[in-house]
């Protein structure tokens, strides 16, 4: 057996401002709430408080969508990723006999 | 800290090109009332579902994402990573890994929160188009409820109390060793780990006198303390609704054998003893 790693007791600062991930912007929320050690109870630091319009956001971001087009079919484009919606035309699915019924 | 599978290796596991259509062997088909007969032939194709949801649990709060992260993105679907309420920081961490990485802006998302809101108007959203969820049971079922309403595809990972069954040829030191371990394993806090037994009669006295022996070896506490084996339940409301299962088994009559002290282990025995756990699905040791 090799040496057992040290643990840090205190990976993080607990002062570290933390911000959601959308869109590739890190984003602030209107609250936050504690993150605790369950071994000693204390305060580890303060998670971004997440709230349906942030959901919202991050919908419109993972769909590709400009943020003033959300919601609105016209702005609908193909994610960086792949396509998005629920009628891809991906490749292979000309192979499809079409007399296949 | 992650026990288990490393993270790197749920990516690499992924990052192997696969074929995306696979043709299916001719098929004649008979002539029926419901068509001439003819030669059917098919393609099984495979694309991307689009905007997936990865709602995530607090067990293995990286390792979980990485399961559903890295097959998502490798068939070209977006992210939105909702990580468990009471350990996202890692999570938000690894969004400044895929950052750094360089991928597109909206590709992945982590959206933190403390509540229910943000993860059920993820679900209910006519514009994700999957929901993979691990979790409890309890939010399993919300989630296929309201996902149903824009036919959602949804996958579950749910949580419950996996069953060790010790036949009368059983090795009860063996059967010890394998339920014991499972209590210092995240302190039983794993959808699979055996942390109920059904036992045969012959060996019932025997596995519950030695079970209550080893218990009272195991050190509870603080888990980065290196001679603790047992450490805390995630938080303090986990711990209570564990005991208040555990309290509920009591008073139905089933005798408790031990108790950790400080908490938070527990030994009940009785026919149904571990059943009313089950039908909780406290997640404990």
């Amino acid at each position: 057996m090799g040496d057992t790693p040290t643990i840090d007791r205190q990976p993080v600062d607990p002062q570290e401002k933390w911000r959601l991930l959308i869109g590739g912007e890190w984003t602030a929320t209107s609250g936050t709430y504690e993150i605790v050690d369950p071994n000693t109870t204390a305060v580890v630091g303060h998670a971004p408080d997440g709230t349906v319009a942030d959901a919202e956001a991050a919908i419109t971001a993972a769909e590709g969508r400009p943020p003033g087009l959300a919601g609105h079919p016209a702005g609908r484009t193909r994610s960086a990723a792949g396509p998005s919606g629920r009628h891809p035309s991906g490749t292979g699915a000309h192979l499809v006999d079409p007399g296949t019924g | 800290m992650q026990v288990g599978p490393n993270l790197a290796d749920r990516y690499s596991q992924y990052a192997v090109p696969q074929n995306l259509d696979r043709a299916e062997l001719p098929v004649t088909q008979a002539s029926s009332a419901l068509g001439p007969a003819g030669l059917v032939g098919a393609v099984a194709h495979r694309q991307p579902a689009g905007v997936v949801a990865c709602i995530t649990s607090y067990n293995f709060p990286l390792v979980n994402v990485a399961g559903k992260l890295a097959p998502a993105l490798a068939m070209g679907n977006t992210c939105i990573i909702k990580p468990a309420p009471q350990d996202p920081l890692g999570v938000l961490r690894l969004g400044e890994a895929v950052v750094e990485a360089g991928f597109p802006p909206g590709v992945v998302n982590v959206l933190t929160s403390s509540g229910v809101d943000a993860s059920a108007a993820l679900v209910s959203s006519p514009d994700v188009n999957m929901v993979s969820f691990t979790g409890s049971s309890a939010v399993g079922k919300r989630i296929m409820a309201d996902g149903a309403a824009s036919m959602t595809r949804v996958l579950m990972e749910l949580g419950g109390k996996g069953a060790l069954v010790m036949t009368e040829d059983a090795d009860v030191g063996k059967a010890v060793g394998a339920i014991a371990s499972v209590w210092g394993f995240h302190s039983g806090q794993i959808c699979t780990a055996p942390t109920r037994v059904i036992c045969h009669r012959s060996l019932y006295d025997e596995l519950v006198s030695t079970l209550a022996n080893v218990a009272g070896m195991l050190k509870v506490g603080d888990a980065i303390e290196r001679d603790t084996l047992v450490g805390p339940l995630v938080s303090e409301q986990q711990r209570d609704n564990v005991e208040a299962f555990v309290r509920g088994g009591v008073e139905a009559g089933h005798p408790g054998v031990w108790w950790g002290t400080p908490r938070p282990a527990w030994l009940l025995r009785g026919p149904h003893a571990a059943g009313r756990l089950h039908a909780g699905h406290a997640s404990c040791p």
